[in-house]
């Protein structure tokens, strides 16, 4: 998924900061206006409008056991999975950031951790951990939802 | 192979099976005995830009076969073979051979085939006797040349056109489509190719006084200008809610006249979705030619309101229903010779194949003059085959209907053409996906009508926005029969059945469309909309909170983890720009039903899916 590409964008989901491939986020956009889906699992936030296209929005926060609290930061970010698209709500966007294979290190193995699946990789900025995240594999669940 | 060649073959592909429909219409105008040359030079020019083509891109067995075929061709224009119904046919075998040729190629691009019984027919085509001799010699030539396929049949090809110095001049024009990839290998070859093509199309169609130009764009383009169009047209009415509270009269004005203007945008826009049935109704033409010949019985079709124009989508998929409505008119419907003669009418039977539009839906027509259909035959046949109970009392129109019922042929023998009891059920089962309804008018001893309403596309619809729970859903109006505010005495609840509306003597099970979807706040039924169904097998009534309105709503996919949401077939955008679902009613029914049979409430229902 990652390419040969190094960048990465830096978002906020709870108090945690993820990394995401760059080359996977089509735009970023202020949250929309969104229609629930009845019955849909509780990380669908619904659908939304986007120019005249229908977008499926995820909740990463909710998808990923975090509480989803919408701020004037929070921000949907349109992804390109697979060659569709897919709206993911998150808490705030950082910045982007250029990896170097030497800044990233292994995650820390504790088998216990329920995003572990998720997580690729860890790397540090200003003294902080980021996770990098498979999105497609976090979303999975929420394919077959 | 190596990827500029394959994309050379591809783009020939294409192209030829484009010309190759193109011209059909000239083989079948031949035959009906409007001979002219132009017929003629657009068939010539079709085989003989294949021909080129063909050997340019490497299908050599295709530019062998062309040039047999550019050979016979010049002998029924040089007039040494009349144009008659044997030498059309053996061209029609040949246009079929070609498309099976391409269709064959474009699976597999080392396809290989035997046209040889073709090839020798065409070769050895005698006209009646063989009493003219002079002009012979040049096509004994001809003939000679062709019979060892190594001889370069380019080279050939200019000694025979040599004669016709008009021809040549012509040849000069198309001949370029054919030269530019071997003259140029190395430039990109779908450019060099496509480019020239559709000027020789063009040409092609260049008897009619005005020609209108014709751009091929790719549907995505289109889709993508329809999205933008759909927003523009929202925003639109965003703004012209908000102009009350704006105080400068220019700016209420342009809003005014930009509103007008994304409307006719959006109607523009969607026009481009739009084709005439022409090519469609051409190809009819054909199956009724070859119907009638493998049933050894005259029948002419007539063609009304080609030029009516409907939605691309719609179109390719009404082709099917069609084919077999004909076969089945030209089967069924008209009678033998003996038996029309007999009963006073023409040797000669008709089918009128019509197009029109009719109070916004597309009405197709399959209209025969033949024996009509017999209802209670019908009605005999149906209960002979256990399709219905015995005794029923059926109205003409129900009777009629029976022929869609699955497993249902009328005819005793059983025919090559139509008469396996597939085919008219597939046709309505096929219409029905089009949102479309096919109705049966026929009078014994007169003939029949098969009338097909089709919706104009596929991607607007008329929609009736319900709320329920404070969601909005879109329910399609085609499934809406009508509407009603439930009154107490007219509801039922049956422990066994549920809930059963009670409506000018129908018990309809009655459907929560808050249930289905999970929804809490129930109100009584009486304060409820009830919304009866008949598009299914079965009517049922559907309650929802209340109706907002009635509106034309664009249809849109709904991403792939939504596709298997049951209940729903797409989403839209409403008026405030804001998505909804659009109901599938059908499926409610069925979820009724199975929770019907099985008491124990179903599992796994608490994910989307």
């Amino acid at each position: 998924m990652t390419g040969t590409d190094s960048r990465y964008l830096c978002i906020h989901l709870g108090n945690d900061e993820f990394a995401i491939p760059l080359l996977l986020v089509k735009e970023v956009i202020g949250l929309p206006d969104m229609t629930p889906i009845p019955q849909a699992a509780s990380h669908f936030s619904g659908i939304m409008n986007l120019r005249g296209k229908i977008i499926s929005v995820m909740d990463l926060r909710v998808k990923l056991g975090m509480k989803g609290q919408s701020t004037s930061e929070t921000t949907v970010i349109i992804l390109d999975i697979d060659g569709h698209s897919l709206g993911v709500v998150v808490d705030k966007v950082n910045s982007v950031q250029v990896l170097s294979p030497e800044m990233m290190s292994e995650k820390p193995a504790i088998d216990s951790t329920r995003a572990s699946e998720y997580i690729q990789g860890v790397f540090r900025r200003h003294d902080k951990i980021v996770l990098i995240l498979d999105v497609a594999k976090a979303l999975q669940a929420g394919k077959a939802a | 192979m190596e990827d500029f060649e394959k994309e050379l073959k591809i783009g020939f592909l294409e192209e030829a099976d484009q010309s190759l429909s193109d011209v059909e219409q000239c083989f079948l105008a031949l035959e009906t005995g409007s001979s002219d040359a132009e017929n003629l030079n657009k068939i010539f020019r079709l085989a003989h830009n294949l021909k080129g083509s063909s050997k340019a891109v490497g299908f050599a067995e295709m530019g062998d076969f062309t040039h047999e075929f550019e050979t016979f061709i010049l002998r029924i224009k040089n007039g040494e073979i009349p144009a008659d119904s044997s030498s059309v046919s053996l061209l029609l075998r040949c246009n079929d051979f070609l498309r099976d040729m391409v269709q064959g190629l474009k699976e597999n691009l080392d396809a290989s085939f035997d046209g040889s019984g073709l090839l020798s027919e065409m070769r050895n085509f005698q006209v009646g006797g063989s009493a003219e001799t002079e002009p012979e010699a040049e096509a004994e030539e001809a003939a000679d040349e062709s019979v060892e396929p190594a001889l370069e049949a380019h080279a050939s090809a200019p000694v025979e056109i040599e004669p016709n110095l008009d021809l040549l001049a012509e040849l000069m024009g198309t001949l370029q489509p054919a030269a530019a990839p071997v003259a140029a290998p190395a430039v990109p070859a779908p450019v060099a190719s496509s480019a020239p093509a559709p000027a020789a199309a063009a040409s092609a169609n260049g008897h009619a006084a005005v020609v209108e130009e014709t751009l091929r764009v790719s549907v995505s383009k289109v889709e993508t200008l329809l999205n933008a169009v759909g927003e523009l047209v929202i925003l639109q009415s965003v703004l012209r809610e908000q102009i009350a509270s704006v105080d400068s009269s220019l700016v209420r004005k342009t809003v005014l006249q930009m509103g007008k203007l994304s409307k006719e945008l959006q109607d523009v826009s969607m026009g481009l979705r739009m084709v005439p049935v022409k090519p469609t109704f051409q190809k009819m033409q054909r199956i009724v030619r070859d119907t009638a010949k493998a049933l050894n019985k005259d029948v002419s079709i007539q063609l009304t309101g080609e030029e009516t124009e409907i939605d691309k989508t719609v179109l390719e998929k009404i082709n099917d229903p069609l084919v077999h409505l004909i076969r089945n008119s030209v089967d069924h419907g008209i009678e033998s010779a003996d038996k029309r003669k007999a009963a006073g009418k023409s040797e000669k039977g008709h089918v009128t194949l019509s197009a029109s539009h009719r109070s916004g839906k597309l009405v197709i027509e399959v209209r025969d003059d033949g024996g009509g259909l017999n209802g209670a035959k019908l009605q005999k046949k149906a209960e002979e085959k256990g399709l219905i109970k015995p005794g029923l009392t059926l109205s003409e129109k129900e009777a009629f209907n029976l022929i869609f019922l699955p497993g249902f042929s009328t005819k005793e023998q059983v025919t090559d053409v139509s008469g396996r009891g597939v085919g008219m059920d597939v046709v309505r089962t096929n219409i029905k996906d089009l949102n479309g309804e096919v109705e049966i008018d026929s009078k014994i001893g007169e003939g029949t009508v098969f009338r097909i309403f089709l919706p104009l596309t596929l991607a607007i619809i008329d929609g009736m926005v319900v709320t329920q729970s404070s969601h909005r859903f879109v329910i399609p109006l085609a499934h809406v029969h009508e509407t009603l505010q439930p009154t107490e005495a007219q509801l039922q609840t049956n422990h066994q059945l549920g809930q059963i509306l009670m409506l000018r003597g129908e018990n309809l099970p009655l459907v929560r469309l808050g249930d289905f979807f999970g929804l809490s706040a129930q109100h009584p039924a009486t304060k409820m909309i009830a919304m009866v169904i008949r598009s299914g097998p079965q009517p049922f009534a559907m309650l929802v909170d209340d109706i907002v309105g009635q509106f034309q709503v664009v249809v849109k996919q709904l991403g792939p983890e939504l596709q298997n949401y049951k209940g729903v077939s797409g989403s839209t955008i409403l008026g405030d720009g804001k998505p909804a679902l659009i109901i599938e009613p059908l499926d409610l029914r069925h979820r009724k039903l199975s929770l019907a049979k099985v008491p124990t409430p179903p599992k796994g229902e608490g994910a989307a899916a």
